[in-house]
């Protein structure tokens, strides 16, 4: 795989239709470093055996501890993990280390921060899924998620911020029927998604995985998709058309920024939450029995989807048109 | 671009090596090559075209158990009749944007078939009919998604059979024929791609097939969900020697001759702590057999088992905590030691 051109599928295909011999498929799968080899295998086990073994030494300890918890005072359970985070800190401004050791300490004590709050909540009896410790926990490392350039930290922080607003609304919040709470969900993340893009192209940012805009982008998709649903399945929902016009918004942007970016991504996603959310129409608002509404539903997903393939493979053979 | 020139240069190099002896349908190669370059782009249109397929299937398959409520027989001819178009619609249609409506009518004619026999109220004949519905389809498809499906399917019928049966040990059975194939499949890859047109067709789906079904019995030995807790160390065993089996393949093939007793033992000592994980050597197995084949998919596959497995393995009631800290630790410790030693070798290695 580390050489263009011949890879696996590549091989499998050629010797699909010739009379290639074996010896010869396994020298090429070898020469090809498709295959390991001796120094792959060298940093291979070099990796593992310290990875495993700091990770198991790692985890004995916690075991230890957790053996010990209930004879542990509640100063020395919060301490040790405050005294962990404060280590962390500490060697982060203090040593010259690689970007990446950098970002992975840092979001190794964000999720200890979590952990901080888990116990406390465990010493003083909040409960484990309060919003307030989830609330605390976001608060405590804006800062980090801010000042990082890590979109695993960036990623964990903007989950946060959806479970304590998805906790908050279900403990103590108003009593909205859920499609709003959908709404202000994919408003906040496309929001984010928007800025971060922003950012990105005005240079603050200096990378942006496509990973992580696509994980945001799928997650919009996904509120928007089940929130209509739940405005169409929901009785006495006044909010549907703001809804509604929020999405086709969303959605036709992200629409123009797929042709102009000529990214296929977002073609995908939204067609599909759009053929869910007519099925879920279909079925709700037609009064026909529901043998001929099945039918339909299957006619129309099959037909749709096959339709919207042919498209979009035609899309990207234009796109891609010199391969 | 790069990629025609490196086939290109490929062939000639075989061509010149083994002349006339070589013999290769160029045209239809060419062909599946193109196909494949242009489908390596759409990896989110084939996920689009299964989830279509599936989403269309269930439809499918609510209006025609609505229709036929308890007609079973009829249920059966037709799950039997959607099956058997999907098959040749696959076989005759060569276009990726009717994948969906394959899928879709297979899974609906699977679906229907299982809930049609479902009224003769003896799980032991749905198991068995929708095992052979599963092994017809491995005979007579050559499609990617079916066979990968078929196989699944396959080894969840023997699953049901021994669950059904209460049948003891059954669950080893399975460990040992999909980690048996799995590992098989995984070393003897040339020697199936070489194998004839039908088995190198085969390869990738029911490679991929075993993978999957392996994962799945894991998952249920870790939860012991088939209640196996006291014979856990027969799978774990079997697991075991298929990873010596394989270091000894790989011994071979990276050509490393001394040493080999050493090796051995240390490879016991790793893993005859693990004699009662069988959930965590079957993701040592996975872990090592992805990393020499060069398959990143299954690599990460083999470290998230893992992790999940080894964090499964905490809330593991029959060991307490100070025990497992102290395994857990031991492990640890055992793992740095030998990469201390292996270091140390490797420094003398070079300097001789």
């Amino acid at each position: 795989m580390k050489e263009t051109g011949i890879t696996r599928n590549v091989i499998q295909i050629i010797s699909r239709h010739s009379n290639w011999k074996s010896k010869s498929i396994k020298q090429q799968l070898v020469d090809r470093k498709i295959y390991a080899d001796k120094s792959d295998w060298a940093k291979f086990i070099d990796l593992t055996l310290i990875g495993t073994g700091a990770g198991f030494s790692l985890a004995g300890i916690i075991f230890f501890l957790a053996y010990n918890w209930h004879l542990m005072h509640r100063f020395l359970k919060l301490g040790l993990i405050q005294g962990l985070v404060i280590a962390i800190v500490i060697v982060l401004l203090s040593f010259k280390l690689k970007p990446l050791v950098k970002d992975v300490l840092l979001l190794s004590a964000s999720v200890l921060v979590g952990a901080m709050f888990s116990v406390f909540g465990q010493i003083y009896q909040t409960g484990a899924d309060a919003y307030d410790f989830f609330l605390g926990w976001t608060v405590f490392i804006t800062i980090w998620a801010l000042v990082s350039n890590f979109p695993v930290l960036w990623l964990l922080f903007i989950s946060l911020i959806n479970i304590t607003f998805i906790l908050f609304v279900s403990q103590v919040g108003p009593n909205w029927p859920s499609s709003t709470t959908y709404m202000v969900l994919f408003m906040v993340n496309a929001l984010v998604l928007l800025g971060i893009q922003w950012l990105f192209q005005k240079k603050v940012i200096d990378h942006l995985p496509i990973w992580f805009s696509r994980s945001l982008a799928l997650s919009v998709a996904i509120y928007i998709t089940i929130g209509l649903m739940e405005c169409i399945f929901e009785q006495g929902s006044d909010a549907w058309p703001i809804f509604f016009a929020l999405a086709i918004l969303n959605y036709g942007f992200d629409i123009y920024r797929s042709f102009k970016t000529r990214s296929l991504f977002s073609l995908c996603v939204i067609p599909f939450s759009i053929i869910i959310i007519v099925c879920a129409l279909v079925f709700e608002k037609i009064d026909i029995d529901y043998k001929a509404k099945f039918f339909l539903l299957s006619i129309l997903v099959i037909v749709s989807i096959t339709f919207l393939m042919r498209w979009l493979i035609k899309l990207n053979k234009t796109w891609n048109g010199a391969n | 671009m790069e990629q025609i020139r490196a086939v290109d240069q490929l062939i000639k190099e075989l061509t010149e090596t083994y002349g006339t002896e070589l013999v290769m349908d160029k045209e239809k190669m060419d062909l599946e090559l193109k196909k494949d370059s242009e489908a390596y782009q759409g990896l989110g249109i084939k996920i689009l075209s299964i989830a279509g397929g599936f989403l269309g299937s269930l439809f499918f398959f609510a209006f025609i158990v609505r229709l036929f409520n308890s007609a079973s027989v009829i249920l059966m001819v037709f799950g039997l009749v959607a099956i058997v178009l999907a098959i040749l619609l696959d076989k005759h249609v060569k276009n990726i944007a009717l994948d969906a409506a394959c899928l879709g009518g297979y899974l609906a004619g699977f679906g229907m078939i299982g809930y049609g026999t479902s009224t003769f109220n003896n799980e032991n004949l749905t198991t068995f009919i929708l095992l052979l519905v599963a092994l017809v389809t491995i005979v007579s498809t050559r499609a990617y998604v079916l066979n990968l499906f078929a196989i699944i399917a396959v080894n969840s019928c023997l699953y049901a059979f021994g669950n059904i049966n209460d049948v003891p040990y059954f669950i080893h059975i399975l460990v040992a024929i999909n980690a048996v194939g799995f590992t098989l499949f995984s070393l003897m890859e040339a020697e199936l791609l070489a194998d004839g047109f039908d088995s190198n067709v085969r390869y990738a789906p029911v490679h991929a097939g075993f993978l999957v079904s392996l994962l799945g019995i894991l998952i249920d030995l870790c939860f012991h969900i088939s209640k196996s807790n006291g014979s856990n160390w027969i799978s774990a065993s079997i697991i075991i020697l298929l990873i010596l089996y394989f270091v000894y393949q790989l011994l071979i093939s990276l050509q490393l001759k001394d040493k080999q007793i050493l090796i051995y033992i240390l490879c016991m000592i790793i893993l005859l702590p693990m004699i009662y994980a069988p959930a965590i050597c079957g993701a040592i197995l996975i872990l090592l057999i992805g990393f020499h084949t060069g398959r990143r998919f299954v690599l990460s596959i083999g470290v998230l088992a893992m992790l999940y497995f080894v964090g499964q393995f905490y809330y593991d009631l029959q060991y307490s905590l100070l025990v497992k800290s102290a395994m857990m630790f031991g492990t640890g410790v055992l793992f740095l030691s030998a990469r201390f030693i292996l270091i140390k070798q490797l420094k003398r290695y070079e300097q001789n």
